[in-house]
Order: structure tokens, then C-alpha cells, then sequence
């Protein structure tokens, strides 16, 4: 773990291991508090709010953050197999009880030091393509990863679980994960896209435990552990590259 | 008899869609309305409503690819 550093985006230093997923949040969305919460209520708070979108008339986006506790996410689909009562009673047995969203995909990891980002946009008839609906969340994270001093782009990431064209990358590894789930009353559309960024943590864990649970559903996909990083892994690469310039800079100077 | 149509102008041409699930049975009576269906595309997810009030014919089967426009059931 790194000790306490200065960063990029931010004059005071501070702790990487416990400040950084606060500090990215606030790059996310000054004043937003992380709701902290866990199970499937926390989950399901986003359909909850698309409901109130569709009756309202507030077209503003908003921005929700918050923060699971240990869990499996999967999704509908998944949830009809035959196998997944069982492999659910498993996977809890192991620690990691299993919810389901609304979204699409496959199955994903929520744990403390990720973050999960939910953006709701709202309106009448039709609404940008959802590459630009994608990309109104994307670009979000790109700025408040580059605020970091770290270069992010959009794109797909073959070897990570539920892969997609929208991940958040940093030279090639995802991020983040996107998914996105939209709902109609007539005239009227609401949706959330939904953004779960690795912060920090064990991501060789996540990787096991979702091709175990898969495997137990006969879903049997390799995942390559290099396909992922998290902020604080990018960032204590950076900081050795920069410790390490520093180090010969020092020595031409003598 | 009314054709339901898969929604046009929500995603790229070059996404595969596919009907994500029915979530009502071929047969079934449904309202217009009513969600019927989920059309999943590039990871997201898509309410398919019912156009009429009816029985519902169900044309296309779950997991199956779909384009924007296409007829993939009716209601009666």
C-alpha cells in the first residue's frame, strides 16, 4: 500500500489507502454524497428512482455514487437458469451472496473499493443513441480519471467478465464497467447508465469468484487476470515511474 | 391483428439485439401497454410494450437476434 502522497488533481496529500475512492467520487461529482448501503436494496434504489422519473417531469440528469458490500451481481437472464438457486446457495456458502439488476451483461463484483456510479437521464420521445448515452457517462469518468493525472479512454477489453464496448480503459485494462437499463411510459423515457469502477482491492478475487459462480451455471468463459486494474494499481505504477525519473534525475544532477 | 415492433433509432445498426426474455406467454392476454418484453443490446436493457390490449403471439423466441423494426410477435 502506498503511504501518503501529493497527487495531480488534489494540492493536499493524502492517504491512498484509505481517501482515494472519496477522492475520486468528488472528481466524479463535486457534493455528491456515497450512499453506502448493501444487498439488493441498494441495487435496486436505481430502478426506484427511474420509477419516479417516469412519472415526473424533471428531465435534469443526476448522479447517484454508492457502495456495496461484498456480493455477486447478475442479471435477469442468468437468474432463469435452472442452476442458479443452487449455484446463488453456493456462492454465499463462499462468502458472496448473489443480487440481481436490472441491466445487462453478466455477472460482476460489488465490494468496498468499488465504486458504483449511476447516471439518470430522462425526457420525452426519443433519446440520443446509446453510444451518446453511453458516452454521457464515460465522459465523466475519462475527466475525473484525467484530473488524476491518468489518460482513460472507452472501449472493449477481451479476457474481463462482462465485457462490453463501453468499459473505462487505462492503456488497454478496464477501469470500469458500464451497463445501461431503460424504461418507457408511453412518450416518456427514463434510464440509468451505470458505471462500477475498480477503486481498489483484490482483482484477482473478483475474477476467481465470478468464474467460479459461472461455472456453476455451466457458463464456463477464461478470463484473463491482467484485464483489469484499479486506480490505486495506475497510480502506484506512476508513482514508482516517477520515484524512478526522479531517481536518475537525481543521479545527473550529482 | 397488430404487429409488435422491435423500437427503431435506440441503438447503432452495428449492435446485435436480442430478445433478452418474454415476460409473458405466448397465449396470454396482455394490456396496451403493458412491458412484454426486454430487448438487451451492448449490455442494456430495453422495455418492449404491448401496442394493443390482447392475446399475445409470440414470433420471436428468447435469446434470439432481433433488428430495430422487425415484427417479433402480435396481439389479437
Amino acid at each position: 500500500m502506498q503511504p501518503v502522497r501529493s497527487l495531480a488533481g488534489f494540492p493536499e496529500p493524502f492517504d491512498l489507502e484509505t481517501g482515494l475512492l472519496e477522492k475520486i467520487a468528488a472528481l466524479i461529482a463535486p457534493g455528491v454524497a456515497i450512499e453506502r448501503g448493501e444487498g439488493q436494496a441498494i441495487i435496486s434504489r436505481d430502478s426506484e428512482i427511474l420509477e419516479q422519473l417516469l412519472q415526473g417531469s424533471n428531465h435534469e440528469p443526476a448522479i447517484r455514487l454508492w457502495v456495496n458490500h461484498q456480493c455477486l451481481v447478475t442479471t435477469a437472464a442468468v437468474a432463469r437458469k435452472k442452476e442458479f438457486v443452487e449455484a446463488c446457495q453456493q456462492a454465499e456458502l463462499w462468502g458472496w451472496p448473489v443480487h440481481v439488476r436490472a441491466s445487462g451483461g453478466s455477472t460482476i463484483v460489488h465490494r468496498p473499493g468499488i465504486l458504483n456510479i449511476s447516471l439518470f437521464q430522462s425526457g420525452e420521445g426519443l433519446s440520443s443513441s446509446l453510444g451518446a448515452a453511453y458516452q454521457s457517462l464515460t465522459g465523466i469518468l475519462v475527466s475525473a480519471l484525467g484530473a488524476l493525472g491518468i489518460h482513460a479512454d472507452t472501449g472493449p477489453v477481451p479476457g474481463c467478465y462482462c465485457d462490453g464496448q463501453y468499459n473505462v480503459r487505462v492503456k488497454g485494462r478496464r477501469i470500469a464497467g458500464t451497463a445501461c437499463h431503460r424504461k418507457n411510459r408511453g412518450e416518456r423515457y427514463a434510464q440509468v447508465l451505470h458505471a462500477a469502477m475498480l477503486v481498489s482491492g483484490d482483482l484477482q478475487t473478483d475474477m476467481d469468484i465470478v468464474s467460479r459462480f459461472e461455472r456453476l451455471l455451466g457458463i464456463d468463459r477464461c478470463y484473463a487476470a491482467d484485464a483489469c486494474r484499479s486506480i490505486e494499481m495506475v497510480l502506484a505504477l506512476d508513482f514508482d515511474q516517477i520515484a524512478a525519473s526522479q531517481l536518475a534525475l537525481d543521479g545527473e544532477v550529482e | 391483428m397488430t404487429d409488435i415492433l422491435v423500437q427503431t433509432g435506440l441503438w447503432e445498426d452495428t449492435d446485435t439485439a436480442v430478445i433478452g426474455s418474454w415476460l409473458y406467454s405466448d397465449g396470454d392476454v396482455v394490456q396496451a401497454g403493458a412491458v412484454i418484453a426486454e430487448i438487451m443490446v451492448e449490455k442494456s436493457s430495453f422495455e418492449l410494450t404491448a401496442p394493443a390490449s390482447g392475446i399475445l403471439h409470440i414470433g420471436a423466441a428468447e435469446e434470439s437476434e432481433v433488428a430495430a423494426g422487425q415484427v417479433v410477435g402480435r396481439i389479437s
